[in-house]
C-alpha cells in the first residue's frame, strides 16, 4: 500500500473511515516509520487539546446565574420585606425604650405626688396627674 | 413523586421536568453538571475566559427561560451545546468580529491568513516547557472555525456528523476543517514535536 494521505491518517484517528480502510492504514502504519511519526504527532496534539480543558469555579458561576434567573419582582419583594422587617425591629426597640423611660418617669412622678400629698392639703386634682394644693 | 431522592441522583430528563415546573434546585443541578463544559466551550469560541464566562451565563439564563419548550425525552447536553455555539457566534457578530469565513463555506486548500508562530526562545530548554501549554497556545492561534471544530472533536468527542449538526455545516466541511486544523497545528508545533521525539 502507498502512504496514506494526511487526511486519511486524520480520519483514522477519528475512526471516521470504513473498517477495511482502518485495517489497511493500521497495517501500513505498523511498518512505516514516516506515517507512524505523523500519527504520533497528531495523537500528542489531541492529548494536549484535551488537557487544555480548564476547571472553572462553577459554584460562583451557578450562584450568579441563579441570581439572574430570579424574577425581578421577587427580588423587589425580598427587598421590601427586608425593609419592612428592619422598620419593625427599629419600631419595637424604640417603642420598648420609650415605654421604659415613660414608666420610670411615671414612677418618679408618683413618688413626688405622694410626697406632696403628705406635706400639703389637696384642693382638687385634675386630669393628667395634675393636682392643686395649698400649704398645710 | 420526586422528593425521596437527592437532585444529584436524578437523570437529565427528570431535572428538565422539574425545571419546567419552576424548580430552581433542579436547574441548579443542571448547572452543576454542565456549566464547566459550557464555559470551556464558550471560552474557546470567544477567545477569552471573561467573554466565555459571560456568554455561558447568558446561555443558561436563556435555557431557564425557554426550558418549557424543551422536549424532556431528548438529550439535554447537545441542546445546551448548540445554544452555546449559536450564542457565541451571535455575540461575535454583534461585536463585528464575525467569523473568518461563513459557517456554510466549504474550506478547501490553505487558509488565506497567516498564522503567527508560537513564541518560544531558542534558549528554552524543552524540559522547561510543558508541551500541553504550547499546544494550547497554538490552538489559540488557529482561525476560529478550525479551532472550534477541532475542539468539538478532541474535547467533546463528537463524531463528524454531530459536529456538522452542532455547527450547521455539512460533514465534508467538518472533515476538511479538522484536517486543516491538524495540519496547521502540526506545522506550528514542529519544533516541539521534533524535540519531543528526540527526547523520547
Amino acid at each position: 500500500m502507498n502512504h496514506p494521505s494526511f487526511e486519511d491518517i486524520s480520519s483514522f484517528i477519528d475512526k471516521e473511515l470504513p473498517d477495511w480502510k482502518i485495517k489497511e492504514i493500521e497495517e501500513h502504519i505498523n511498518m512505516c516509520p514516516t506515517c507512524k511519526e505523523i500519527l504520533n504527532d497528531l495523537l500528542l496534539i489531541e492529548q494536549g487539546i484535551k488537557a487544555s480543558h480548564i476547571e472553572f469555579d462553577t459554584q460562583t458561576f451557578t450562584m450568579e446565574v441563579l441570581e439572574k434567573i430570579r424574577p425581578k419582582t421577587e427580588r423587589r419583594y425580598n427587598f421590601r420585606l427586608k425593609l419592612a422587617t428592619i422598620g419593625l425591629v427599629i419600631s419595637l426597640i424604640f417603642g420598648t425604650s420609650l415605654g421604659i423611660v415613660r414608666n420610670r418617669y411615671r414612677g418618679n412622678l408618683d413618688k413626688g405626688k405622694q410626697l406632696l400629698i403628705s406635706q400639703h392639703n389637696i384642693i382638687s386634682s385634675g386630669d393628667m396627674g395634675v393636682i392643686f394644693i395649698s400649704d398645710r | 413523586m420526586y422528593k425521596a431522592k437527592n437532585y444529584k441522583d436524578y437523570d437529565d430528563s427528570t431535572l428538565i421536568k422539574l425545571s419546567q415546573k419552576g424548580d430552581e434546585k433542579a436547574f441548579e443541578e443542571i448547572l452543576n453538571r454542565y456549566s464547566n463544559r459550557i464555559i470551556n466551550l464558550a471560552t474557546r469560541i470567544m477567545g477569552s475566559v471573561d467573554d466565555g464566562w459571560d456568554v455561558a451565563q447568558e446561555v443558561f439564563v436563556s435555557i431557564w427561560k425557554n426550558i418549557k419548550s424543551f422536549d424532556s425525552s431528548k438529550n439535554l447536553y447537545p441542546w445546551i451545546r448548540k445554544i452555546t455555539v449559536n450564542a457565541c457566534y451571535e455575540e461575535l457578530r454583534k461585536r463585528g468580529k464575525g467569523l473568518e469565513s461563513s459557517l456554510d463555506d466549504v474550506e478547501e486548500g490553505e487558509p488565506s491568513i497567516d498564522l503567527p508562530d508560537v513564541k518560544y526562545s531558542p534558549e528554552d530548554n524543552y524540559s522547561k516547557i510543558e508541551l500541553n501549554e504550547v499546544i494550547e497556545k497554538a490552538l489559540e492561534t488557529l482561525p476560529e472555525h478550525y479551532r472550534i471544530t477541532l475542539w468539538l472533536r478532541a474535547v467533546e468527542n463528537l463524531t463528524y456528523e454531530e459536529i456538522a449538526e452542532t455547527l450547521n455545516i455539512n460533514i465534508g466541511t467538518v472533515k476538511s476543517r479538522i484536517n486543516m486544523a491538524r495540519k496547521l497545528m502540526r506545522d506550528k508545533l514542529k519544533y516541539y514535536l521534533e524535540v519531543k521525539d528526540e527526547s523520547s
